[in-house]
């Protein structure tokens, strides 16, 4: 095998919307293990997540003239794609398994938000979130783990969207300095 | 707006991790745009989670590649379906010369469709450069043309002269000479609209002994709001003057249409 090149992001960028099959390649070999990652902290299940890993670079694939670099980072953008793949990924089975008609409400009480998908991983960003206050964890988890909007927390959780959206602020800003 | 609190308010995570709502990303669009210190923040929290996902990486089935690959290559191969399963662009198992036939095949497809493609691009795109290039030239001939003319004015040899008005239809003319590089402007505004056999024109005129000298320096049409005339040979004149003159008049001015007159000396 050949020794991989390598790019800056804007070279990168610039190949792939010149769709070089060369820079695929090393955008996947580079970039596959942190989505199909962060895909796993969404979806447990092996072989769906795989399948949305697939569609992801599919999509990445496609849509590659539609990323613009002043709102955001390369893999910013990726990793949005793998979350949103994900999330609809997980609410529509969801729905497929009569879940989603359950009030979210009575499985933030139960168990701080995983009710819904008790049997995930504590990986990657997960882990860090586990770290979180039981309360900003929760907020976290039915946000960014299962997209729901600040709107439908708020009246699961019955609280004003105002202070959903501060305490989610809060909870991203704790986060932010536990990443770190 | 104060900025930092901005950063510190938690917009930055809440943007890049795609929980924002419709307005807050484009205010913080704009913001990012106008403010350098909150696009650093937001890069290097994107930076942050970048490190943290690539340190949570999790090797993905060895088989996805090559199925990537292959969902890839199906929508513009779609007629060729049944030889696509062999994927063109591995050599896996390329065990005998009908592989290398069947991929050769592919191949060739696949750069005819590409050429094909970029033929076509390229020819709007030549399309579009030559419209530009016609529209930057006739605006270089524009700018070149006001440039020139406002160097004539603000040229302190110019000398600005008012051809008085000796009828009442005259129009309100000046002329704008330069003696140095024997360059005339005329600046005539609002002249009034004649027969379309004649035309106006303007002379110079040297006094040699009494005696009148007029040269010619051009014919123009009446009717526009303004019209400026470059000449190049007027080194003397004691006075500009315009008359009308039938159309592309060759002889001598017709003082009896005298329309304006201006000496250059007082």
């Amino acid at each position: 095998m050949n020794q991989p090149p390598t790019y800056n992001e804007s070279d990168l960028v610039k190949l792939l919307k010149e769709r070089s099959e060369k820079a695929f390649s090393y955008l996947y070999d580079n970039y596959s293990g942190a989505l199909y990652g962060v895909i796993h902290s969404i979806i447990t299940d092996d072989e769906t997540a795989r399948d949305i890993l697939q569609d992801v670079f599919v999509n990445i694939w496609k849509k590659i003239d539609s990323y613009d670099p002043t709102k955001g980072r390369l893999f910013t953008w990726m990793l949005n794609i793998a979350r949103n793949a994900a999330i609809d990924k997980l609410r529509s089975k969801a729905f497929k398994e009569g879940l989603k008609n359950q009030p979210i409400s009575e499985n933030v009480d139960i168990s701080g938000g995983s009710a819904i998908n008790p049997a995930i991983n504590d990986v990657g960003l997960r882990k860090v979130v586990s770290r979180l206050k039981e309360e900003q964890r929760v907020l976290i988890d039915l946000s960014y783990f299962q997209g729901f909007t600040h709107e439908e927390i708020a009246r699961a959780m019955n609280m004003p969207l105002g202070t959903v959206k501060t305490r989610i602020r809060s909870a991203l800003i704790q986060l932010r300095t536990l990443i770190q | 707006m104060n900025i930092k609190e901005y950063i510190a308010s938690g917009i930055i995570e809440s943007y890049v991790l795609g929980l924002a709502s419709e307005q807050e990303r484009m205010e913080f669009e704009q913001h990012c745009a106008r403010y350098p210190e909150l696009l650093d923040a937001r890069i290097k929290f994107e930076q942050l989670l970048e490190n943290q996902a690539m340190e949570h990486a999790e090797a993905p089935p060895v088989d996805s590649k090559e199925k990537i690959w292959s969902a890839i290559q199906q929508p513009w191969s779609s007629n060729t379906s049944k030889i696509i399963t062999m994927e063109p662009t591995t050599t896996r198992r390329s065990s005998g010369m009908r592989w290398v036939a069947a991929a050769s095949v592919i191949l060739m497809l696949a750069a005819g469709y590409f050429a094909f493609d970029y033929y076509n691009k390229n020819k709007e795109l030549q399309k579009s450069n030559d419209e530009m290039n016609a529209r930057l030239n006739r605006m270089d001939t524009v700018i070149n043309k006001m440039k020139e003319e406002q160097a004539v004015i603000q040229n302190p040899n110019t000398t600005v002269i008012n051809l008085a008005a000796l009828k009442e239809s005259a129009p309100s003319a000046s002329v704008y000479w330069d003696t140095t590089s024997a360059s005339v402007y005329l600046l005539v505004r609002n002249m009034p609209q004649i027969a379309s056999e004649k035309q106006y024109q303007l002379w110079s005129i040297i006094d040699s002994a009494g005696k009148l000298q007029p040269t010619s320096l051009g014919l123009f049409d009446g009717g526009q709001e303004k019209v400026m005339v470059k000449v190049n040979d007027a080194q003397k004149a004691d006075a500009f003057a315009i008359t009308i003159e039938k159309r592309g008049n060759a002889g001598g001015p017709d003082l009896q249409q005298l329309q304006n007159m201006g000496k250059t000396k007082l």
